[in-house]
């Protein structure tokens, strides 16, 4: 049975267990496996005749298919002592921030810090447009760093993200936790700010629509 | 990991940095590497050579723009560009060829815990010998010479576990 709220007892187990199951993971070179990620949009973008939006958009698809199948897989996978990740899930989305924080944390480990900011939840009675939403800041961007800004320009990238390995993982973890807990809400993730387009440092936003209004 | 800055670079050094001192769990390279091969070999088995050589050449040349491997002799230079993609590889001398090297693992970042796939006669963690070959070819047009002196190298995988081998075995071969 989903909790409504994540009490301080399995808040102390999601901060062991992240240790605990990024510490059990085999791990590669972060950089390594961000120039892997640029060359498969150029190879997409290549076999879909230079249309950067449209290979973007496609490996962005991918991405949220695969994330939504390994998601619900670690959900319900006992990391110690038949514990499960599921403790660590709420239908109160006032928990979805520290979530990711111990989701980048398992992803990351330590260097988490280095990559993100603390996610920082605005509800939606907070909120100009009355959506909730979850701000999340990207420090180092691994995607952008590197990249020239001339290089790829606003009409290239059209209305897809060039972090869209980083959206898309962000939007489809958030909605399958959000469908397993029962809420009802479309999830979007988009990156807000960008290096690419002029911004001091990259932004994560994701939007919780209620699902009767998009 | 020892590497030099690469003298050339005009980007953000301290960020790549950062970047490089981080590593990611595999789960995130085995949750979508399937479906990218699948979607290479839409157009052939030939096409999704060609789009992995591709990759694994843009791979080699965004990585080696920014930092350079100091090892010049194989036997520190594998390790640690094995180490790179995680797992610790066996690395064994062939007796007969001297000029054949075997890395060997059986925990490969590619292939742990995935369900066997059909790649026509391809090895599924190929990728892999791919880039290893890339590298250590771009580095003989980069390093000098007189210390590196390795003329071509070309890297084959014969043994993946996703294609149910017991484990996964690169061969080596260079020219000095």
């Amino acid at each position: 049975m989903v909790k409504e709220k994540v009490g301080w007892l399995f808040r102390l187990f999601g901060h062991l267990g992240k240790r605990l199951y990024y510490q059990k993971q085999s791990k590669l070179n972060f950089f390594l496996l961000t120039c892997i990620v640029k060359a498969v949009v150029n190879e997409y973008r290549r076999l879909n005749d230079g249309d950067l939006e449209k290979a973007l958009k496609v490996l962005g698809d991918t991405v949220k298919r695969e994330t939504a199948v390994v998601v619900l897989d670690l959900i319900d996978k006992p990391i110690l002592l038949g514990i499960k990740m599921a403790i660590m899930l709420s239908t109160d989305i006032r928990d979805i921030p520290l979530d990711l924080k111990l989701a980048f944390w398992s992803i990351l480990g330590n260097g988490a810090k280095k990559v993100f900011g603390d996610p920082v939840l605005i509800l939606a009675e907070q909120a100009d447009d009355n959506i909730a939403k979850i701000k999340i800041a990207v420090k180092n961007c691994p995607f952008c760093v590197g990249e020239l800004s001339g290089d790829i320009t606003l009409d290239d990238l059209g209305d897809e993200d060039y972090a869209i390995v980083m959206t898309a993982l962000g939007e489809a973890a958030v909605q399958n936790i959000e469908d397993y807990v029962g809420n009802s809400y479309n999830i979007v993730c988009r990156e807000t700010k960008c290096r690419l387009k002029g911004d001091d440092q990259g932004e994560l936003t994701i939007y919780f629509y209620p699902k009767e209004e998009e | 990991m020892n590497l030099e800055k690469n003298t050339n670079s005009n980007i953000k050094e301290d960020n790549i940095k950062k970047l490089l001192d981080i590593k990611v769990t595999t789960l995130l390279v085995r949750m979508v590497y399937p479906v990218i091969i699948g979607y290479f070999l839409q157009n052939g088995k030939d096409a999704a050579i060609e789009s992995v050589e591709n990759v694994a050449e843009e791979t080699v040349q965004r990585f080696l723009n920014y930092y350079t491997p100091k090892e010049n002799k194989l036997s520190k230079l594998l390790p640690n560009l094995m180490k790179l993609w995680g797992p610790k590889y066996k690395i064994i001398r062939d007796k007969e060829d001297k000029q054949k090297i075997i890395l060997r693992t059986n925990k490969c970042p590619i292939c742990e815990e995935m369900p066997p796939m059909d790649l026509y006669d391809l090895k599924y963690c190929f990728i892999i010998s791919v880039f290893i070959e890339k590298i250590l070819n771009a580095l003989i047009d980069i390093k000098d010479p007189d210390k590196f002196k390795y003329t071509n190298f070309e890297a084959e995988t014969i043994k993946s576990v996703g294609n149910q081998d017991d484990c996964c075995e690169i061969i080596l071969k260079f020219e000095k």
